[in-house]
């Protein structure tokens, strides 16, 4: 072999070095890009996904008269999303960098974002272009005006103001308190003044459960009349009208029957007007354990209720076992182990001004994508049929004589012009130096009702006093702009 | 007129039409720019991209007039990385990091340009480099000690890499390449002869002669500067890898090989003992998920940026590469792949292994034993370093702070490179 040769060979095989070399790196190449690919690209250490949230348009929030209430705007290429009534921020929620979202950010997040594939040749091509991604429209059955309303009337202090069509389950104002500024979500140190024991991350309107004191007498009143243990007309008298009542060795006083002075004969429409709950317990006892819970299940107790955010179940008793007649007596006014949220009970309010049939409720009217094809226009639907169209008139006169009756413990609820039905509440807690919970359900106008509204005070006292009259301002300002 | 037509018949017509499939590369890179970064200027990066391609042409010309029968594929291989390079660079530029990078690129291309003819122009015969090989050993000898002694660290670490001058930062590193090829391949041709005579022998073990062991004590002492005084451990394997190419096309033996390989490892190894960086290193290269958030945060970024680009990749401007740190040097190449996907990366390889072997060719081809070692290490310096950098990228071995030749950003990088690619298509040319 000569010089060249043996050169020539050598200078091959250092060119089969460099096939195998960049051989072994295209293989690498695939198993990066290609086999590992899978486990990488999900990395919660890979900026990208931060990138893409920043990239979308998010979708606005209206309310149903097209007030916006949410929308993003772009500061220096970064979008920045406003809420614009706080008072929605329990509702509508945030929408952080730092705590994902809640809310209605959170339940139609793919929607917002516009990864509901609605449109997914048109959102690609807004990438290609390097376009931000548009998000999807909410419109919402809120009206904002009596949101404001219902928020201001509603004052300080924990509580729950509910609005509603009864006649299509439409939500028209939701206020719970305490509340937060979803705008200052992302603010230093904002977050963690937001964990105190008053939850004002908690929407008490949906997660709240609370014993409704006598605005449960609804359910038990309904119940009898529908299982016919009574009628309005039934007559009770001494000591079951009057009290003390000696059940299972606990004595209910004379001072539950909420009776004006010498009065020891009522009918059960008055004792419903006066909040006796010396009534109640014996009518509670006569209906029985098993009716009176089914009659509660009826208006969705122990059901679960369908609406766009999730609802605590609402319930008559922990454990029927260990129901006795003391535990009947005293859960027929809304004590014992009786627990409602303020959404259930706007169901139970709502049920009997739209004749016995309660609507599915919900809050989210239209979804509107960008090139304005609608891909949800949520229609009317009756989810319960709770009572009879006769019971729920019958209860819905005891409702008014409770209102507008001489002596009603809901006489601060009268409004001039219209017919106001409604129940007081006022549920004991327990506690020694605690105040009860002040609630009122009302609907108006009696005869063709349009609102139904659910008042709670926290620790507020008397219904009577405290939640009524906030109602009816509720009603008498949203009633004409309301039709 | 017939001295015109004569000219027109020496146009080089293959590096032409070679040239044209750059010039489509660049108009399809430049259009997607345009319409997916309307952060950049359409009309500055049209521009650009337009003066890149005239750069090449008239060097294209230049050769058909200066150097006519030169290697016709190695320009349009180049063209083609250095295109998809400024492609790279100027879609980074959107990051404010890399803003001026993009112009200044082009600034160095087009020196780039002018060093390549330039090498051709004053280097009519490669014997002549012959003589000043002693002087490139020493003139090399005291760059990588004057670095030592008197450079900087632009990086704001304490390994002094470069060398500053009012603002322009120049690495020597970048020269010694050539340096150390010209001095490889004159001495192993000068002892050429002795060499196949004189062979000791110890038990069974074939020693090289003692002729070789000057040189490689060198480069051996040559790496272990680099490795322990700058951390460039990059650098320590590419001079080595330049050695061991050149060694073993000049002599027959295997046994060099595998000796230089042996000695190397010693190096590495007492490296590894003596010097807690070297440790470091080599700790972030074998678990880097542990140190994902620091010292391989780059490391990491990068193959997440791979593994998000995939088979297809995101698009020219349609993915995130500025998230990688230092993504238009060290880690062009996974900026590539993420946007140009596999077959992006698997192109720019491709590219390199054209390269390599267009320049073993031209040593196959070389008219004497001097300019064939000339044509090995140079080509075996931009084929190697190559290798270490994605290598590094894609974890075959630890990363290292060379450049993808031709491709990432930096001036002296792409001026040394250039004279490699002007002293091959010298060595290329039969008159």
């Amino acid at each position: 072999m000569n010089e060249i040769d043996r050169s020539a060979s050598r200078l091959a095989r250092l060119g089969l070095f460099f096939v195998a070399a960049y051989v072994m790196l295209s293989g690498l190449l695939v198993y990066w890009q290609v086999i590992r690919a899978p486990n990488l690209i999900n990395r919660p250490d890979d900026p990208r996904l931060y990138a893409e949230q920043q990239a979308v348009h998010r979708g606005g929030i209206l309310d149903r008269r097209s007030t916006v209430l949410a929308r993003t705007t772009f500061q220096g290429g970064n979008p920045v999303r406003t809420l614009i009534d706080p008072s929605l921020s329990l509702l509508i929620g945030y929408h952080s960098q730092q705590y994902d979202n809640s809310g209605l950010e959170n339940a139609y997040n793919d929607y917002l974002n516009g990864a509901a594939a609605n449109q997914p040749l048109d959102n690609t091509l807004r990438r290609l272009l390097h376009q931000p991604v548009l998000g999807d429209k909410l419109q919402l059955t809120i009206d904002d005006r009596i949101q404001r309303i219902a928020d201001a009337a509603l004052g300080n202090g924990p509580g729950v103001a509910l609005v509603a069509d009864p006649r299509s389950g439409e939500i028209l104002a939701m206020v719970s308190k305490p509340s937060f500024d979803a705008n200052q979500i992302d603010q230093p140190g904002y977050w963690s003044s937001l964990q105190g024991e008053n939850s004002p991350l908690l929407n008490r309107a949906l997660d709240g459960r609370y014993p409704p004191g006598s605005t449960f007498k609804t359910v038990t009143l309904a119940a009898a009349l529908a299982n016919g243990t009574a009628t309005l007309s039934t007559l009770f008298s001494g000591q079951n009208a009057t009290g003390p009542l000696f059940i299972q060795g606990t004595t209910l006083p004379q001072s539950a029957s909420n009776l004006p002075p010498g009065l020891n004969q009522v009918t059960l429409a008055d004792a419903f007007k006066y909040s006796d709950n010396i009534v109640f317990a014996v009518l509670g006892q006569r209906l029985g354990a098993r009716k009176l819970i089914d009659g509660a299940g009826s208006f969705g107790f122990g059901q679960h209720i369908p609406f766009d955010l999730p609802v605590a179940p609402s319930q008559v008793t922990t454990n029927p076992n260990t129901f006795n007649q003391y535990d009947l007596a005293t859960s027929a006014f809304g004590q014992a182990d009786v627990l409602a949220t303020p959404l259930q009970l706007l169901l139970v309010d709502e049920a009997i001004a739209n004749g016995g049939t309660i609507m599915r409720p919900y809050v989210v009217k239209k979804i509107t994508a960008p090139n304005g094809e609608v891909l949800q226009d949520t229609q009317p639907s009756a989810w319960l049929q709770a009572i009879s169209p006769a019971v729920a008139a019958q209860v819905g006169q005891a409702m008014v004589t409770a209102v507008n009756g001489p002596g009603a413990s809901g006489y601060l609820a009268r409004l001039p012009g219209v017919t106001v039905a409604g129940k007081t509440g006022t549920a004991q807690l327990g506690g020694a130096n605690q105040q009860p919970d002040a609630w009122f359900m009302a609907y108006a106008p009696a005869k063709q009702p349009r609102l139904a509204v659910l008042v709670l005070k926290e620790q507020g006292g008397e219904g009577s006093t405290v939640a009524a009259p906030i109602a009816a301002q509720i009603l008498g300002q949203a009633l004409p702009l309301y039709h | 007129m017939t001295v015109a037509l004569a000219s027109l018949t020496r146009i080089r017509g293959y590096e032409y039409r070679l040239l044209l499939i750059v010039a489509a590369v660049l108009a399809v890179g430049g259009w997607l720019l345009v319409v997916n970064v309307p952060s950049l200027a359409p009309v500055h990066t049209i521009q650009e991209l337009a003066l890149l391609f005239g750069l090449y042409a008239l060097a294209s010309l230049f050769l058909s007039f200066r150097l006519p029968t030169a290697d016709q594929v190695l320009l349009p291989v180049v063209a083609l990385l250095t295109a998809i390079g400024l492609l790279s660079i100027r879609r980074l530029s959107t990051t404010v990091l890399y803003a001026s990078s993009a112009d200044r690129q082009v600034v160095w291309l087009a020196a780039g340009i002018v060093v390549l003819m330039a090498t051709i122009t004053l280097v009519p015969r490669l014997e002549n480099l012959k003589r000043y090989k002693y002087t490139a050993a020493v003139a090399g000898f005291l760059l990588i000690l004057g670095t030592i002694r008197f450079g900087v660290d632009i990086t704001g670490g304490p390994y002094r890499r470069w060398f500053g001058f009012h603002g322009i930062y120049f690495q020597p590193v970048e020269i010694l390449k050539v340096l150390v090829v010209i001095f490889y391949a004159a001495y192993l041709e000068e002892k050429r002869e002795v060499l196949s005579l004189a062979e000791f022998r110890l038990g069974r073990l074939r020693l090289p002669p003692l002729q070789y062991l000057g040189p490689l004590f060198l480069t051996w002492l040559l790496s272990l500067l680099l490795l322990t005084f700058q951390n460039d451990l990059g650098s320590a394997l590419l001079f080595f890898g330049i050695f061991l190419a050149m060694l073993y096309v000049a002599s027959e033996r295997r046994s060099y090989l595998w000796i230089g390989i042996g000695v190397f490892l010693v190096g590495v190894v007492l490296a590894f003992r003596l010097f807690p960086h070297v440790r470091q290193r080599a700790d972030i290269w074998l678990n880097p998920w542990r140190y994902a958030h620091d010292q391989a945060y780059q490391v990491v970024q990068g193959l997440i940026a791979l593994a998000n680009g995939g088979i297809v990749g995101s698009g020219l401007g349609q993915g995130h590469p500025g998230f990688v740190p230092v993504a238009n040097t060290d880690f062009i190449f996974t900026s590539i792949g993420e946007e140009l996907g596999l077959g992006g990366g698997m192109a720019v390889l491709g590219l390199f292994l054209v390269f390599a072997f267009r320049g073993l060719r031209i040593a196959a081809l070389a008219r004497d034993p001097f300019e064939r070692l000339m044509a090995v290490g140079l080509t075996s310096t931009l084929a190697i370093q190559a290798l270490v950098i994605v290598g590094g990228n894609l974890r075959l071995m630890p990363l290292t702070g060379v450049t993808l030749p031709f491709m990432s950003y930096g001036g002296s990088s792409l001026l040394a490179n250039f004279v490699i690619i002007g002293l091959l298509l010298r060595i290329s040319a039969h008159e």
